[in-house]
C-alpha cells in the first residue's frame, strides 16, 4: 500500500505538470498557477512558523509546570515541618507536665502521710497533757498541804499567845510559816490556771483546728492531683493527634512526590516533541528544493523528469530514515532493561 | 553531597531532570551545550557523575565525553538522548561512556541507574 505521503508527493508533481502544461499553451493563465505555487510556498512557511510557535509555547508551559511542581513541594515539605517543630514542642511540654505531675504526686504522698504524723505528734500531745494535768494534780497537793500549813501556823500562833513572852519567836516563826503557805497556795493556784489554759489551748483549739488545716490540704492536694492527670491526659491525647496528622501529612507526602515526580517525567517529552518539529524543516526544505528543479525543468520545456521523480519518490523514505536515527520513545521502553535498544543500557 | 553534571540544550530536559534529582537528594550543575560544559570542568568543576545529551548545538555529547575523558578520567559519563545510531553509540562506548539512556527517562529509573553506577550516592 502506497504510503500517504508518497501519493501527496505524486499527487503534487502531476498537479504541477498540469499547471505547468496550461501555462505553455496560449492564453493560460500562467500568472494564477504560479501564484499557487507561491501560495504552496508561503503556506510551508506559515506552517512552520505556527509548528515553531507551538514549540515556544510546549516550552514555557514545561518550564512553568516544573516551576510550580518544584514550588508545590516546597509548600509541602514547609508543612511537615512545621508539624514537626510542634510535635517537638507538645513532647517538651508533655516533659514539662510530666514533671510537674511528679512533684504534685510527692506532695500529695506528703500530705497523705501527714495525719498519721499527726496521730502520732497528738499521742504524744497527749502523753504530754497526761503529764501536765498530773502536774495539777500536784498543785491540788501542794494546795492541800499550803491550806494544812496555814491551819497549824495558825494554832501554832494561838499556842505562841498562849505562852506569852516566851513564845513570841514562836509566833513570828508561825507567821511566817502562814505567810509561806499562802503564797504557796497562791502560786499553786497560779500554775493550776496556767495549766488548765495550756490544756484547753492544745486539746481544744490547736489539735482541731491543725486537723481541720490537714484534711484540708490532703483534700487540696487530691485535687491538685486530679487536675494534673487530666492535664497529663489530655497532652497524652495532643501528642497522639498529633502523631496521627504527622503519619496521615508524611503518607500525603510520599504520594505527592510520587506525583511530582511523574509530572516532571511529563515535562521530559516536550524535548521530545521539540526534536520531531525541529526535524520536519529540514524535509519541508528537501521537497522545496524537488519542486523548484520540476518548476524549473518544465519551464525550460523539458518533460524528462525521471530524475526529479526520483527524487520526489525518495523523500518520504528518506524523511523516514531520517526518523529512525532517533529512537522512538515507546519501542525502546518495550526492550527489557539493560540489553541493546533498552530505554537505559550500562556498558 | 553527590553532585551530578547535567548538559543539555533543552531548557525544559534540564529543569527536570534537576528537580528530579534535588529532590532525591543531589546537588546538581548544569550546562547548556558542550562548550559551556567542558569550560565549566576547566575551571574546576569535578563532579561524582555526568549525563549529557548527544546533539547539542557548538559542541555535540560525543566530542564532550572525548574532551572530558581527558580531565576527568574516571568520572562515569551517562549519555541521555534521542540518538538511536549503533555508531554513535559505539563511539560513546570507545570513548570512555559508562551507559545510554534514551530520553525521556522516569526520575524513579534515573535514580535507579545513578545509585548503580555511583554505589555510595
Amino acid at each position: 500500500m502506497t504510503h500517504p505521503r508518497t501519493s501527496f508527493v505524486a499527487w503534487l508533481m502531476r498537479w504541477l505538470r498540469r499547471c505547468l502544461r496550461r501555462a505553455d499553451s496560449p492564453g493560460a493563465g500562467s500568472a494564477a498557477d504560479c501564484a499557487a505555487v507561491t501560495g504552496l510556498r508561503s503556506l510551508d512557511q506559515q506552517m512552520v512558523t505556527q509548528l515553531g510557535r507551538a514549540v515556544g509555547l510546549s516550552e514555557q508551559s514545561a518550564l512553568q509546570l516544573v516551576s510550580e511542581v518544584s514550588g508545590l513541594r516546597v509548600l509541602s515539605s514547609r508543612l511537615v515541618d512545621y508539624l514537626a517543630h510542634a510535635h517537638k514542642q507538645s513532647e517538651a511540654m508533655q516533659g514539662g507536665i510530666e514533671q510537674n505531675s511528679l512533684i504534685v504526686k510527692e506532695l500529695a504522698t506528703f500530705v497523705q502521710t501527714l495525719p498519721q504524723q499527726i496521730a502520732q505528734e497528738r499521742d504524744q500531745l497527749k502523753l504530754l497533757m497526761r503529764e501536765v494535768k498530773s502536774l495539777a494534780e500536784m498543785t491540788d497537793s501542794i494546795r492541800a498541804i499550803a491550806r494544812q500549813t496555814e491551819i497549824l501556823a495558825i494554832n501554832a500562833a494561838i499556842e505562841a499567845a498562849r505562852a506569852g513572852e516566851s513564845g513570841r519567836g514562836f509566833a513570828v516563826l508561825a507567821g511566817e510559816v502562814r505567810r509561806l503557805a499562802t503564797q504557796s497556795n497562791e502560786s499553786a493556784v497560779k500554775i493550776n490556771r496556767d495549766i488548765t489554759r495550756l490544756v484547753n489551748t492544745v486539746e481544744v483549739n490547736y489539735s482541731g483546728e491543725f486537723e481541720a488545716r490537714t484534711r484540708h490540704n490532703e483534700a487540696e492536694a487530691e485535687r491538685l492531683g486530679g487536675l494534673t492527670r487530666q492535664l497529663d491526659e489530655s497532652y497524652v491525647d495532643m501528642r497522639q493527634f498529633y502523631s496521627m496528622l504527622m503519619t496521615a501529612i508524611t503518607q500525603h507526602n510520599t504520594e505527592l512526590d510520587h506525583g511530582i515526580g511523574l509530572l516532571l517525567d511529563t515535562a521530559q517529552y516536550q524535548d521530545v516533541f521539540k526534536q520531531i518539529v525541529d526535524r520536519v524543516q529540514p524535509a519541508i526544505d528537501s521537497r522545496n528544493v524537488v519542486l523548484a528543479d520540476l518548476i524549473a525543468r518544465l519551464r525550460a520545456g523539458q518533460h524528462d523528469t525521471a530524475e526529479i521523480d526520483a527524487r520526489a519518490a525518495a523523500l518520504t523514505p528518506d524523511y523516514l530514515a531520517a526518523e529512525a536515527l532517533h529512537r522512538d520513545p515507546d519501542a525502546a521502553a518495550a526492550v527489557a532493561p539493560g540489553a541493546p535498544g533498552a530505554r537505559i543500557e550500562l556498558f | 553531597m553527590t553532585t551530578i553534571f547535567l548538559v543539555d540544550d533543552s531548557a525544559t530536559m534540564l529543569m527536570s531532570l534537576k528537580t528530579t534529582l534535588e529532590i532525591s537528594g543531589f546537588k546538581v550543575e548544569t550546562a547548556g551545550d558542550g562548550e559551556q560544559a567542558l569550560a565549566k570542568v576547566k575551571n574546576g568543576l569535578k563532579p561524582e557523575l555526568i549525563i549529557t545529551d548527544i546533539n547539542m548545538p557548538k559542541m555535540d555529547g560525543i566530542e564532550l565525553i572525548r574532551q572530558v575523558r581527558k580531565l576527568l578520567r574516571f568520572t562515569p559519563i551517562l549519555t541521555l538522548t534521542t540518538e538511536s545510531q549503533q555508531a554513535k553509540r559505539d563511539e560513546a562506548k570507545k570513548l570512555g561512556a559508562s551507559g545510554w539512556m534514551v530520553k525521556p527517562v522516569s526520575g524513579a529509573d534515573l535514580v535507579k541507574v545513578i545509585r548503580q553506577v555511583l554505589p555510595g550516592a
